[in-house]
């Protein structure tokens, strides 16, 4: 059940109708039910997997608990005839205990991610060295059917032993309530991967029903649907058509579908985010903000901030700082110091720390070279910004730039986004080595009049089509323009009068309507009429 | 749940003004359909017939409104009657045109177009037609049920684009032009009550095997068959009188007429088939002057036709005259601007009611 399709809308309704109408204790049972249908209706039989990250996970949190609950037993009822030493003991043993715990989790639930999503990969790459070595063995692959969502689910789930562990929270008491924030179906296909303390309670909880909130998260929802079917559907099939056959195209034509596919996707998968977000709205329920207006982005590190967030974030809070805060990163710190002096080597295992996580972002995103370049891509420029900081400072001062004025921003966003849609050829060509061959290929077939002919720089669209698109980007980019100012247009909306309101609220979903790239089109052949 | 009454109020306005523009929008966006195959204003003409002002009501496809003429029956026998015709009319829309018709209507005979037995109903190749067919039709359930029979039978299509059509045709935007919003805001009626006389001609021939195709046989569509008999049974409910009718066309065959002929002794009903050699003779139908393709006729067969079948239809189902009845004045005004419209396309009145008599 696609978030732009017909069914999709009617659940909605229904499940909030439902939601808002049964008693307040049983909402969060709706919530649950309404999670399962959805996930049975779009996976089937692949709930299993959902449901043995939920077991799995809750059982982990469970025991984490338990271990705890022993140690702090233990502590208190001995308090006064335990040793310093005794007791210090007793902590480390708890430690040990969780930590073997929370591995199991870890590796019971990556690996069920790792068998399915990139056990060919491996696979692949073994056969590839073995018959590179002429080692005459070949390890069969199997084709799996990706359980909807995995990704979003999984890592949200160990974000909360994660927690569990390092007892910021609470282990959840009651598996059914634990089972609706693993799978929450406005979020569990495209995330944003949630927090248990963020989200948890807020689903729980029970809302009644506000006229405010509701119209919020309606917006919110037309908005995503906007960026989704008027701009990202839009740009869908000429991308296809580049990446797919970039032979035909030109240099600048390659590069301008790369740009296409970074605004292709920001769109679907931010408006996706956005009806998420907004169905939780309604419902009384704030997600984790996913995007904040990445093409505003100066430099690719400002970009990641902005850019999936809570992957982002993630990857920060459980695998960057864990890594080089670690002690053997502060002794490799210590040892790179003395070996490349104060600056780089303080940097080194924040380096490798960042690459590590790169990689991993890289990978998440799908088993293949090309998303390793992806991630190693991204993570190189970043460490670049904080490498040669200090030289770009002193650049700054020697020629008396100031970096803070209009054009000069100007400047690292356009560089910004230029940088971000090279990177797209990685995330998006068929494989690493057609991505290469596409790189190699903008700038061999690169001709400066193809930057003044106006049939190559249409890529082929129909003008109309891009009358569409330009004006549905340019409101695009006033919103973002003014939310990046501070200014909240909803709430300047809310304050206008309501025939301006209900104005715009029509044009808003006419333009969806009809300017929407949605349903089986329009053959007029097959429709045998005429003008009159 | 807490909702304030002022809220329920804004809500339902909000969607009130909503669907009324997706309702105006949905007219806007209706594909206009070449003028003959255009069931737009013979649909929506229906509607604005005096209630129980029609005595027979003719549903079917093509066949019907190229081969039948409602104001000539009228002119020479009194008879009121409606085509209620789509291109290729499945029996599903036939029943349904029916069932509509009848909330309005109280028609003394039926008659059903056999050709729609033998429509194939692949509801997804056949969609223009449906749309065409439906499009027209005001919201209700009739309208509703035809769009979920077809939902049922389609992967891609649903009942609320058949509800909205802005859904189904929003992809027109780019042709769309200032005349269709003009027009959807023009009710043109249909003085024709259905039919479309047309002035071309193809000469043709009856050939050798007429009718006889060596190996043909005649299979109804299983739903087209299920509707056609609902239809029929709806009827005879309503203590209806039904007629089945064949307009000649030279591909139809022995083995067509005899399904049909088998449905017709079924439910005891007289099934009148123009197309043997001798009911040909008897009205005069010319293969060279009369058709304009080979599976329908032109004004001078239409009107061939409708003399003979208005006579037999008032002689059979006593059909009352009613052309000194009060309350049907607009008849002769209709009758009078189609004479304008004949003699506009060089054939004077006269002509055709004379060439009808032969």
């Amino acid at each position: 059940m696609a978030f732009t399709s017909l069914n999709f809308l009617l659940f909605v309704v229904a499940v909030l109708l439902v939601y808002f109408l049964v008693p307040k204790k049983y909402q969060w049972v709706v919530l649950l039910l309404a999670s399962y249908a959805y996930y049975w209706i779009s996976a089937n039989k692949l709930v299993v997997f959902l449901l043995f990250t939920t077991v799995t996970t809750f059982y982990t949190g469970h025991f984490l608990g338990k271990s705890n609950e022993k140690y702090n037993h233990l502590i208190e009822i001995n308090n006064d005839t335990l040793t310093k030493d005794q007791k210090k003991i007793l902590r480390a043993e708890n430690k040990n205990r969780k930590k073997r715990i929370l591995l199991t989790a870890v590796i019971l639930n990556f690996g069920v991610l790792a068998v399915i999503k990139y056990f060919n990969f491996f696979v692949g790459n073994f056969n590839a060295l073995f018959s590179a070595l002429s080692i005459d063995t070949i390890i069969p692959t199997f084709e799996f059917l990706l359980p909807l969502g995995i990704s979003f689910y999984t890592f949200q789930s160990i974000g909360y032993v994660i927690d569990v562990y390092r007892g910021k929270i609470e282990p959840d008491r009651n598996i059914a309530k634990f089972a609706l924030f693993v799978s929450f179906f406005p979020q569990i296909v495209q995330g944003p991967i949630s927090r248990y303390s963020q989200l948890a309670s807020q689903l729980y909880e029970s809302h009644s029903f506000d006229y405010t909130r509701v119209k919020f998260g309606a917006q919110l929802i037309l908005w995503g649907l906007f960026k989704k079917m008027v701009i990202a559907d839009r740009l869908a099939a000429t991308v296809s058509s580049v990446f797919d056959g970039y032979q035909n195209y030109a240099g600048i034509q390659i590069f301008i579908g790369a740009v296409m596919y970074s605004l292709q996707v920001y769109c679907d998968f931010s408006g996706g985010i956005d009806i998420a977000r907004g169905i939780a709205q309604i419902m009384g329920i704030d997600l984790a903000e996913n995007f904040k207006r990445p093409f505003f982005a100066e430099s690719i590190s400002d970009f990641w901030r902005r850019w999936h967030i809570s992957l982002s974030s993630w990857m920060r809070d459980y695998i960057f700082y864990p890594l080089s805060l670690s002690a053997g990163a502060v002794k490799l710190g210590r040892t790179s110091r003395k070996i490349m002096g104060a600056h780089l080597g303080k940097l080194f295992p924040t380096f490798l720390a960042m690459l590590i996580t790169f990689l991993v972002v890289g990978i998440w995103h799908g088993a293949s070279w090309k998303y390793v370049a992806y991630g190693l891509y991204n993570g190189v420029f970043i460490f670049a910004e904080v490498l040669f900081e200090p030289l770009v400072e002193k650049i700054n001062r020697k020629f008396q730039i100031n970096p803070k004025v209009f054009s000069w921003r100007l400047l690292n966003i356009i560089i910004t986004i230029v940088l971000v849609s090279i990177g797209r050829y990685f995330s998006h060509a068929a494989s690493l080595k057609v991505a290469v061959r596409m790189l190699y290929r903008t700038v061999a077939a690169f001709d400066f009049y193809d930057l003044l002919n106006i049939k190559i720089l249409q890529m082929g669209m129909d003008p109309k089509d891009i009358y569409v698109l330009v004006g549905a980007v340019l409101i695009l980019f006033i919103v973002g323009l003014l939310q990046e100012i501070g200014i909240s247009l909803r709430e300047k909306l809310a304050q206008q009068n309501l025939v301006f309101r209900w104005s715009i609220y029509i044009a808003a979903i006419f333009s969806i309507l009809i300017f929407g790239v949605y349903g089986i089109g329009f053959d007029p052949v097959s429709f045998i009429y005429m003008g009159f | 749940m807490k909702i304030k009454f002022q809220e329920i109020i804004r809500i339902v306005c909000f969607g009130a003004v909503f669907l009324l523009l997706l309702t105006w929008l949905s007219n806007v966006f209706i594909p206009k359909w070449e003028g003959k195959r255009n069931a737009a204003v013979k649909v929506a003409s229906f509607y604005r017939q005096p209630t129980d002002s029609i005595d027979v009501l003719f549903i079917g496809a093509s066949s019907f409104r190229s081969g039948l003429s409602p104001l000539l029956m009228w002119e020479q026998n009194g008879i009121t009657s409606y085509l209620r015709v789509s291109s290729r009319q499945s029996p599903v829309v036939s029943y349904y045109y029916l069932t509509e018709a009848l909330k309005t209507q109280s028609p003394k005979l039926v008659v059903l177009d056999a050709i729609s037995l033998f429509q194939e109903n692949d509801v997804d190749e056949l969609e223009p037609y449906y749309r065409n067919s439906i499009d027209p039709m005001k919201l209700s359930v009739e309208k509703t049920m035809i769009a979920s029979y077809i939902a049922s039978h389609s992967e891609t299509q649903n009942v609320i684009s058949y509800w909205f059509p802005l859904l189904r045709y929003h992809s027109r935007w780019k042709e769309i032009t200032a005349d269709e919003f003009r027009y959807s805001f023009i009710k043109d009626y249909d003085y024709l009550r259905g039919a479309f006389p047309d002035f071309t001609n193809t000469p043709l021939e009856f050939p050798a095997d007429y009718m006889a195709q060596v190996g043909e046989t005649a299979q109804a569509e299983d739903d087209a068959l299920l509707y056609f008999q609902k239809t029929i049974e709806l009827c005879q409910k309503n203590h209806i009188q039904v007629m089945l009718l064949t307009i000649p066309r030279l591909t139809w065959t022995y083995a067509k007429h005899a399904a049909v002929q088998q449905l017709a002794d079924q439910y005891g009903l007289i099934y009148l088939d123009y197309s043997f050699p001798e009911f040909i003779s008897e009205i005069g139908l010319n293969a060279a002057t009369d058709f304009y393709d080979q599976n329908h006729l032109n004004v001078l067969g239409s009107s061939k036709i409708s003399i003979n079948l208005g006579t037999f239809l008032q002689e059979t189902y006593g059909l009352p005259d009613r052309r000194n009845d009060d309350g049907y004045e607009s008849w002769n005004v209709d009758l009078q601007r189609y004479a304008e419209f004949l003699s506009e396309n060089g054939l004077s009145h006269l002509s055709i009611t004379q060439s009808g008599k032969y």
